[in-house]
């Protein structure tokens, strides 16, 4: 096993699981694969599972089933990360890090087919709002461990979606790029300075009920409304059983993402709920003003985020637009008359972050570390501490800095207060210290390194 | 190289500071005062703290911003106020030090920067209260900051503390404001505090005197108290100055009375007044002290001194109560008040004996320290497990650093990982460091250190637990018994003196494996002694002084050898046998093939962990006892795993080598011996 990006480096599968869509590449070298999904061919995956009793589905093979059994289907578990509590798929419970583990070890294993061969590392992309000690990020981590990866790195998304190859000049080095990210399920947003290995997220901030899916939802509530004459003969049917009403809602919110894609490069469409029902249009300019009101609180977050790191618009480089939900026209419009910032834009939007992790891989640097040789011989120095421990005060003497037998190295405070100082017992130059000041430390464990 | 230290002893009413330099320590006076005790008083007015008798001048002009012992509130572990301002027992005691620090500092004409600070008896280790001490003092300035216990203070008093064994128990009875009893095992360095009780008495006793002028004067003092504004509260404080006076002039008179105010009626006060007063705390000291004793599983029996200290030390009934509860004489010096300070200040002047020495680095470990990339990471996990060996290009462990990349630890060459030093989940950096086995090839090149040499006229043997080595005198003079890691020794067994001139002796190992000394004299007597209890087991006579003893360990068996009748040409020695535990006589023979046909019987013990080859109890090292082609002694010492010799060391002609390892695998011994002499090696591995 081995750390190393250079022409021999072992693959990485870049995952990054998102609350309505996921997608993953394999980075092998110097090329990138998308893994895509087997039953369409395309390169996202639905988050979606589905229990059949025996095994998880995922991906569109859930999706397929969810109409016949609607209880056993989930999707969107990625919000339930923080609480993990289970939910019921059919007759068996399931931990939303369970259903994670399900998608990880889908793409995983896709992945290796697509490979030849067994990929033990990944690079997982989360939200910029997991914050350090936040317990989603160990989540994430376990996930993908359970999913059978040996080791495990974690990237912001922002971070990653920056590293997105884009249309035209690529960001410079201090650039301060504001990522607008309307994936499917949630809006985030993040400022990022550009740097060479790394981005800096300076802050960022998100909204949990903007998403694609929510305009979905309000086209279906608009369908619903408009059609009441025709679908009401529909509901009332359906109302005899759930999973019929369930039903019907998934086809009502399925029409309503079509109408919404085919929006994307229609002005007008024309489609149909059922063969049997009456025909249904909705033009560009309609569905710009249903989601006025949603994007326009995009756009106030973005503004409040920037007033709240104190930066001007004119300071920001530009916006990024990256994530599924901002293939909508009405978007850019947004974007450049609400925040009056030049926009940049990704070929794939939804795979901004996958492609922008996989070429962080390569440009982030080794991952190796060898052990410090050094030609003279190097000992530990321990002490046997009165009454076995004691916290360290200070160091009397510095790295680089020769010392001879019996002068004081170090100052400790035993617990019972009383302040003792560890001495040399031979001559011999500090090297390194491994404990700084104020740690608790124990007679017997290795407080620095000295050459004799 | 020793640095001026600062102690203080920061008591509830009355607080005493000694500067320390080298082995000189002295109290230092108030510079307002007249008395080596500071009052333990805080004023703030308008231009900053004053502490002291500063304080107490300016209380009468602004007594609601004045407070009598800041460490009351450090006790309460509440805030103070000071008029409208809210004060921290923390803030309070800082203020206070601060104080102290600048007017040492002052007098004794260069910086001072350690501080050794008396904590209160309960105050416990792990108590919160010991980190605001510690935080006050590092805040007045000092870095270095010490605490001790003022039980363990008292008990070092210099002037109360003489003639006491080490490990002796000492019964403190410190009487401030808080009475406190204790018991403190004294033992240089190390004494500590074991027990201990403690009660407001000393508060209770002067709340009781207020009471009762209170009760006495209630025509004249009640409408003093009652005046508004600031008088009332100022007439309180005169009025607690007041009966301390009172309280304090009992030590020696009868009867005192006094005035509060020139227009007031006196108020008296007897030494039979003040004992019914005090009588409750009394009854509390006795048995407390009673208490403490018995939980430091002692009797007063067991009590090296009782040592009586503190200003309540001064109450007259105090010293003769002690003396009749306990049936103890009552160590109680001139100024007991002093007597926490005295003790902390000698406590200070041994600061520079309070050193460790760094441990003896082992031989074949060597530490491999990686940097971890931004200073800081988790350990994720190791890959290769203690005691395995990895290749050169290994990943030996996996580290995560906050920014959640994971970076391999590489062995830049092959070795063998011997312990972890930090678990996985561990925050390292900015070096993580592991304990490898040395190569074979490092190890021969740095030979390890010896530890020493130990020389006798007589033998050594290596207790069968290879953890205490026995040095036995030629003669059977003396037996002593040394510790394996350092030589010294653990007991020592001197034969009584017989009639006739010691002849020889030797260690064997007994029965149920007792460490035993066989001695012999001119005139023939046989004495075996047990060592660990220096009893004789037996002693019995062999009329014809034999020039050779030899013992059967496993029977328990002795032979004596001496030189038999001439026969012919040759002369036939007799071996006459004997019953160690009885010592009878078995049988006498005269038999050239006795020796052949009784292999159990040696010159030495048999059960000596010194043998021709040895190995570590690790299974890492085996040294074996050889001799070079012209016949020296030589001690050879292999790498079990490579079988490479990693070290070598020639004797001298004529000696003889054997070789052993102490139990805990740190020490190489070799026992050269030769016919006069033997001489033990010890080297740290």
């Amino acid at each position: 096993m081995s750390g190393t990006f250079d022409g021999t480096a072992p693959p990485v599968l870049v995952i990054d699981v998102g609350t309505t869509s996921s997608s993953a590449a394999v980075v092998a070298g110097d090329t990138t694969v998308l893994v895509p999904e087997p039953v369409t061919g395309a390169a996202t995956w639905p988050s979606s599972v589905f229990w059949d009793g025996q095994q998880m589905l995922v991906g569109t093979l859930a999706e397929r089933r969810k109409r016949s059994d609607p209880e056993a289907f989930d999707s969107g578990f990625k919000r339930g990360l923080a609480a993990d509590t289970s939910v019921l798929l059919g007759p068996r419970r399931f931990r939303p890090v369970e259903q994670i583990v399900a998608i990880v070890s889908t793409l995983r294993a896709e992945a290796e087919r697509l490979h030849g061969a067994p990929i033990h590392r990944a690079v997982l992309t989360v939200p910029a709002s997991y914050e350090p000690d936040d317990v989603r990020r160990t989540r994430m981590v376990a996930a993908a461990e359970a999913a059978g990866f040996q080791t495990v790195e974690l990237l912001p998304e922002p971070v990653a979606a920056a590293f997105a190859p884009i249309a035209g000049a690529p960001f410079q080095p201090g650039d301060l790029v504001l990522v607008y990210d309307l994936g499917g399920g949630t809006f985030d947003t993040a400022l990022v300075r550009i740097g060479e290995h790394w981005h800096e997220v300076l802050g960022h901030a998100a909204l949990d009920d903007c998403g694609g899916h929510d305009i979905d939802a309000l086209i279906a509530s608009r369908v619903s409304t408009d059609g009441q004459q025709w679908l009401a003969p529909l509901t009332s049917a359906a109302s005899s059983s759930t999973p019929a009403t369930l039903r019907l809602g998934m086809a009502v919110t399925e029409f309503a993402q079509r109408v919404k894609h085919q929006l994307s490069d229609a002005a007008v469409v024309e489609d149909f709920l059922m063969p049997n029902t009456p025909s249904y249009r909705m033009s560009q300019e309609e569905l710009s003003t249903l989601a006025a009101p949603m994007l326009g609180r995009t756009a106030t977050c973005c503004t409040e985020l920037l007033a709240r790191l104190g930066v001007a618009v004119h300071d920001v480089t530009a916006a990024l637009v990256v994530g599924g939900g901002s293939r909508m026209p009405a978007v850019a419009d947004l974007l450049q008359r609400g925040l009056g910032l030049p926009l940049r834009r990704v070929v794939d939007p939804e795979l901004a972050t996958v492609r922008g992790a996989a070429r962080w891989v390569p440009v982030s640097g080794p991952r190796r570390v060898s052990a410090r040789t050094s030609p003279e011989p190097s000992v530990p120095l321990s002490w046997s501490i009165p009454g076995g421990g004691a916290r360290l005060l200070r160091w009397l003497v510095t790295p680089g800095q020769a010392y001879l037998d019996g002068v004081p190295l170090a100052r400790v405070r035993l617990p019972g207060g009383a302040v003792w100082d560890l001495t040399a017992s031979s001559p011999g130059t500090l090297d390194r210290l491994l404990v700084p000041p104020g740690t608790d430390v124990s007679a017997g464990d290795w407080l620095a390194l000295a050459r004799p | 190289m020793a640095e001026p230290i600062l102690v203080v002893d920061v008591g509830a009413s009355g607080t005493r500071v000694a500067l320390v330099d080298g082995d000189r320590s002295g109290l230092i006076r108030e510079p307002g005062g007249a008395t080596y005790v500071w009052p333990s008083s805080v004023c703030l007015d308008d231009t900053g703290y004053l502490i002291g008798t500063a304080a107490e001048r300016r209380k009468r002009a602004i007594p609601r911003r004045y407070i009598d012992g800041p460490r009351r509130a450090v006790d309460a572990q509440a805030s103070m106020w000071l008029e409208n301002h809210e004060v921290t027992g923390v803030q309070a005691l800082t203020a206070y030090l601060t104080a102290v620090h600048l007017e040492a500092q002052q007098q004794y004409g260069a910086p001072i920067h350690r501080l050794t600070l008396t904590a209160p008896a309960d105050y416990l280790p792990g108590d919160p209260r010991r980190e605001v001490l510690v935080a006050a003092g590092e805040a007045a300035g000092f870095p270095d900051v010490e605490l001790v216990s003022d039980a363990v203070c008292t008990a070092l008093d210099p002037e109360t503390g003489g003639g006491l064994p080490a490990g002796g128990l000492v019964l403190v009875c410190d009487l401030g404001a808080t009475w406190t009893a204790a018991i403190v095992r004294v033992r240089g360095n190390h004494t500590t505090q074991l027990t201990h009780h403690v009660s407001a008495a000393g508060h209770d006793l002067d709340a009781l005197l207020i009471n009762d002028l209170r009760s006495e004067g209630r025509a004249w003092i009640e409408p003093l108290f009652a005046a508004p504004g600031d008088a009332g509260l100022r007439a309180y404080y005169e009025a607690i100055d007041f009966t301390r006076r009172l309280k304090h002039q009992l030590a020696d008179a009868d009867e005192v009375a006094d005035h509060l105010t020139p227009l007031a009626p006196p108020y008296r006060l007897t030494r039979e007044w003040l004992a019914a007063f005090a009588e409750p705390a009394l009854r509390w000291l006795v048995s407390s002290c009673m208490a403490v004793v018995s939980e430091a599983g002692a009797t007063p029996e067991d009590l090296s001194a009782i040592v009586l200290a503190g200003g309540g030390a001064r109450l007259p009934m105090v010293e003769p109560a002690l003396r009749a509860g306990l049936g103890h004489q009552i160590r109680t010096s001139a100024e007991p008040e002093l007597a926490v300070a005295r003790g902390a200040a000698r406590w200070s002047v041994g600061a520079v004996t309070r050193a460790v020495p760094a441990d003896r680095p082992r031989w074949r470990i060597e530490p491999v320290s990686w940097e971890i990339p931004g200073a800081v990471g988790q350990l994720s996990r190791w890959l290769v497990a203690e005691g395995h060996s990895y290749q050169a290009g290994e990943v030996v462990a996996q580290v995560r650093t906050p920014d959640e990349r994971v970076f391999d630890l590489i062995a830049p060459q092959a070795g063998t990982l011997l312990a972890h030093r930090a678990a996985a989940g561990d925050h390292v950096g900015p070096v993580l460091v592991a304990a490898a086995a040395k190569a074979p090839k490092a190890l021969a090149e740095q030979p390890p250190a010896q530890r020493q040499r130990l020389d006798v006229a007589g033998s050594w043997l290596l207790a069968p637990d290879r953890q205490r080595l026995v040095e036995c005198d030629a003669a059977g003079r003396y037996v002593r018994v040394r510790g394996v890691d350092d030589g010294t020794v653990i007991s020592e067994f001197v034969p009584p003196p017989g009639d006739a001139a010691p002849h020889g002796g030797r260690v064997y190992i007994g029965p149920e494996g007792r460490l035993c000394l066989v001695a012999w004299d001119a005139d023939g007597w046989i004495s075996v002694w047990e060592l660990d209890s220096g009893t004789l087991a037996t002693r019995f006579r062999d009329p014809s002084t034999p020039d050779k003893v030899l013992v059967d360990e496993a029977q328990w068996r002795l032979a004596t050898e001496a030189e038999g009748k001439v026969v012919g040409r040759y002369r036939r020695s007799a071996v006459t046998t004997w019953d160690l535990r009885t010592g009878a006589r078995l049988e006498k023979v005269n038999d050239d093939a006795w020796a052949r046909r009784n292999p159990g019987y040696a010159a030495r013990s048999g059960a000596d962990a010194f043998a021709a080859a040895a190995t570590c109890p690790d299974g890492q090292l085996r040294a074996t006892a050889s001799e070079t082609a012209d016949g020296t002694a030589t001690l050879v010492v292999h790498d079990v795993a490579t079988d490479h010799e990693v070290f070598r060391v020639q004797g001298s002609p004529g000696q003889r080598v054997r070789v052993g390892f102490s139990a805990d695998a740190r020490q190489l011994l070799a026992v050269w011996e030769s016919d006069d002499r033997s001489v033990v090696d010890v080297w740290d591995l």
